[in-house]
């Protein structure tokens, strides 16, 4: 009689046991990308300040900021459309060659035609890496997904 | 009177020529690594890619931040970059090669023209050489380039662990599609 109560717990516990790795594996198989708009970032600057570490010392930076959520405020250079509607909207100071590139989330496309130039915005978005200035056309600090935020 | 549109016509055409540099930070590059029976598509895009084509020399060269590449799901991303391509260590791929029929594209008229291109692709701390052929298209000023090749994962040691064999093939479908505008001096 004990011996079966025994085996009876040991069942329900392995049964729970795979549920439970089940719905974690469930879980994290259909886990969506970080969404932007409600992700906290890991880090808050301005433009300049970024491209300023970037360009003094490039591999620190990347293995402080790269894949890292970042929240940039900055004036609004230029903004880029390239050949399937999406914006890229370019950071920085107009007389310094060197710029952040913000790629912005396909899904917050639209809000990106609020935005002008010479104004200041606020911009949160994934930082993928640098890119030296291969092209004498000053180097680039990429942020992927981006968003602007309304603050 | 003839004269003066014969100039601006000359002055135009020399205008036209003189972008001798073509380039984009905003290049489409995508990869297709679907195993043939899987269920999901095994698939990422990267829209921040760097080209630049030398129409003089016939250089081209890419480059594409592994990071800014984008998936469905997160955990692709992440088995991505921390598993298959390490982009922490190896955070940028690069090609340099050459425009090998580079004589018979005519980078002032608008058309559509078959290129072949020869070059280096560094990925994933191995190089390798890749042969391909794909199409430039001028229009309106600008020039278009698409192609497509085929990367083995073997020759960029990238592995794929056998838990995942029946979804992620061994090599990957690369498709370029950028779209350049001419670099102002």
């Amino acid at each position: 009689m004990k011996k079966k109560k025994l085996i009876f717990k040991i069942i329900t516990i392995i049964v729970f046991l795979i549920m439970g790795v089940g719905l974690y594996a469930y879980k994290e198989y259909n886990r969506k990308n970080v969404d932007i708009a409600e992700a906290k970032a890991a880090y808050s600057l301005t433009d300049m300040q970024l491209i300023n570490e970037f360009t003094q010392d490039q591999n620190t930076s990347n293995k402080k900021y790269l894949g890292k959520i970042i929240e940039l405020v900055g004036n609004i250079k230029k903004i880029d459309t390239d050949a399937n509607g999406y914006h890229t909207v370019v950071l920085g100071n107009a007389v310094n060659m060197n710029s952040v590139r913000c790629s912005v989330d396909s899904a917050f496309n639209k809000d990106a035609h609020n935005l002008s130039v010479g104004s200041t915005v606020v911009i949160r978005g994934i930082c993928t890496g640098y890119n030296a200035d291969d092209l004498g056309l000053g180097s680039d600090i990429i942020l992927n997904r981006s968003i602007s935020i309304n603050k | 009177m003839k004269l003066s549109i014969l100039l601006v016509a000359a002055l135009s055409i020399v205008s036209v020529s003189n972008a001798q540099k073509f380039f984009t930070k905003t290049g489409k590059i995508s990869f297709d690594a679907t195993a043939p029976k899987s269920p999901e598509n095994i698939t990422g895009v990267n829209k921040t890619s760097i080209c630049v084509i030398d129409t003089k020399t016939a250089d081209i060269q890419f480059s594409v931040l592994m990071k800014g590449f984008e998936f469905e799901r997160a955990l692709m991303m992440e088995h991505f970059n921390e598993n298959y391509v390490e982009s922490d260590k190896f955070n940028k791929t690069t090609f340099k090669g050459t425009i090998t029929n580079n004589e018979s594209i005519n980078y002032t008229k608008d058309g559509v023209y078959p290129a072949k291109v020869k070059g280096k692709l560094d990925m994933h701390g191995q190089s390798k050489d890749i042969e391909t052929e794909g199409k430039i298209t001028v229009k309106a000023g600008k020039i278009e380039v698409s192609a497509s090749f085929i990367a083995q994962f073997d020759d960029f040691k990238v592995v794929i662990p056998q838990l995942v064999a029946d979804k992620v093939a061994k090599f990957a479908k690369i498709v370029v599609d950028c779209t350049l505008d001419p670099l102002a001096k």
